[in-house]
């Protein structure tokens, strides 16, 4: 990594009081931060009223990984890959609930790349749960009477030989 | 409500699931059905495989199904080789959903035909087609508009699975086409309705010798039918 003695520290503060330093360059991957920093609304820590430290802390381990810069093109390469292989890592999460915590993060601070990374593995780990499994996951109110429900539910019998 | 997933970030993750879970998934919910019933959002997630092929037509294949007549509706590009696609369709809901490139049917299809109407119109979505019935086959049968012609086209799909074009005829633009049967010696036979501002004039058109020769025709004016006789 550069080094960062140039780089301005922002400060970050969770929803449960606990504030982070991140360097500007860092964070600017945050569309919202990058706002307030432009609005000039980032001398003081910023609050960040719908994140847990614990979520925060986990989005910054992310956009420190990805501001890192390669040194060149080989080097690129070797990054490429190693920044696949962290994603993959980075949302192997133990509890499901702090993935959709990451979900809403990345949503809340306007990081795409995050986001897609979030939203995609929601989908791989939903694609094969039951209707009820998702309805919990969404907390989701089933408003389908019975009847209603098993007629849509025969539109979907389609199946190939 | 700060707990849940805000709305449009459940239908960026809905975008991502195969279509198999989406058609489950929409007895979710009435929000979720909505969504998955009428997004265009399958269209993004297609994986599109390029095809050489000037055919511009669509076909359509049925497929077995235990509840309802269920369509396959293979999307050919119009113009050149863009990509090609496939959706399904069943009958009773009458829309499409586009299949991911791995939820391609095998080759061994079957039909179910129980409960099929001589002839059924599905239109709509567009472009409409009709559904009729043809001996042991299913004539899938419709007409579009390409260049300056009004394209009629059928495609007979065998009890065994196969997909057989039958013709597609360029006829003139502006007639709206309908195949009505086949002549004894298998030529199609055809229904025209020429919109005109204030009337409308049916034809009953045969294909011989290469072209549409007029059968009969109702309610025609007579101004009319000599453009159109001399346009034929």
């Amino acid at each position: 990594m550069s080094s960062s003695s140039s780089s301005k520290m922002i400060e970050l503060r969770s929803s449960d009081g606990e504030t982070f330093h991140v360097e500007e360059t860092v964070v600017l991957q945050s569309e919202t931060i990058k706002q307030m920093i432009d609005d000039d609304c980032a001398n003081a820590a910023i609050p960040l009223p719908n994140v847990t430290s614990m979520t925060l802390a986990k989005v910054i381990e992310y956009i420190k990984k990805h501001a890192e810069k390669p040194k060149d093109d080989d080097d690129k390469k070797v990054a490429e890959e190693d920044l696949k292989k962290f994603d993959a890592e980075f949302v192997k999460v133990d509890q499901e609930s702090m993935l959709f915590d990451l979900v809403r993060a990345a949503n809340y601070l306007n990081i795409k790349s995050l986001l897609d990374l979030t939203c995609q593995a929601v989908a791989d780990s939903i694609k094969d749960l039951s209707v009820e499994e998702v309805r919990k996951k969404f907390n989701i109110q089933n408003d389908f009477t019975p009847e209603e429900e098993a007629k849509v539910r025969k539109e979907n019998a389609w199946a190939f030989d | 409500m700060s707990d849940n997933i805000p709305f449009d970030i459940q239908m960026d993750i809905m975008n991502r699931l195969p279509v198999k879970s989406l058609l489950q998934f929409r007895t979710v919910s009435k929000q979720w059905k909505f969504s998955i019933d009428n997004f265009e959002f399958i269209h993004e997630n297609l994986a599109f495989r390029h095809m050489n092929s000037n055919l511009n037509i669509i076909s359509f294949t049925p497929v077995a199904s235990s509840e309802d007549p269920t369509l396959l509706k293979i999307n050919y590009p119009l113009y050149g080789d863009g990509p090609w696609y496939v959706s399904v369709s069943t009958l009773s809901s009458r829309t499409l959903y586009n299949l991911d490139y791995d939820c391609l049917p095998r080759e061994s299809i079957r039909i179910k035909r129980a409960d099929m109407p001589e002839q059924i119109l599905v239109g709509e979505f567009s472009p409409s087609y009709y559904i009729s019935q043809l001996g042991d086959s299913l004539i899938i049968s419709g007409s579009f508009d390409f260049g300056n012609f009004r394209i009629i086209y059928a495609w007979a799909l065998e009890v065994k699975g196969s997909c057989s074009l039958l013709f597609t005829i360029p006829h003139l633009a502006g007639h709206y086409l309908k195949l009505l049967r086949f002549s004894k010696d298998n030529q199609p036979i055809v229904e025209a309705t020429i919109f005109q501002q204030c009337f409308s004039t049916l034809q009953f058109l045969m294909f011989l010798r290469d072209d549409f020769e007029v059968l009969k025709v109702v309610e025609n004016s007579l101004e009319v039918l000599k453009v159109l006789e001399n346009n034929l």
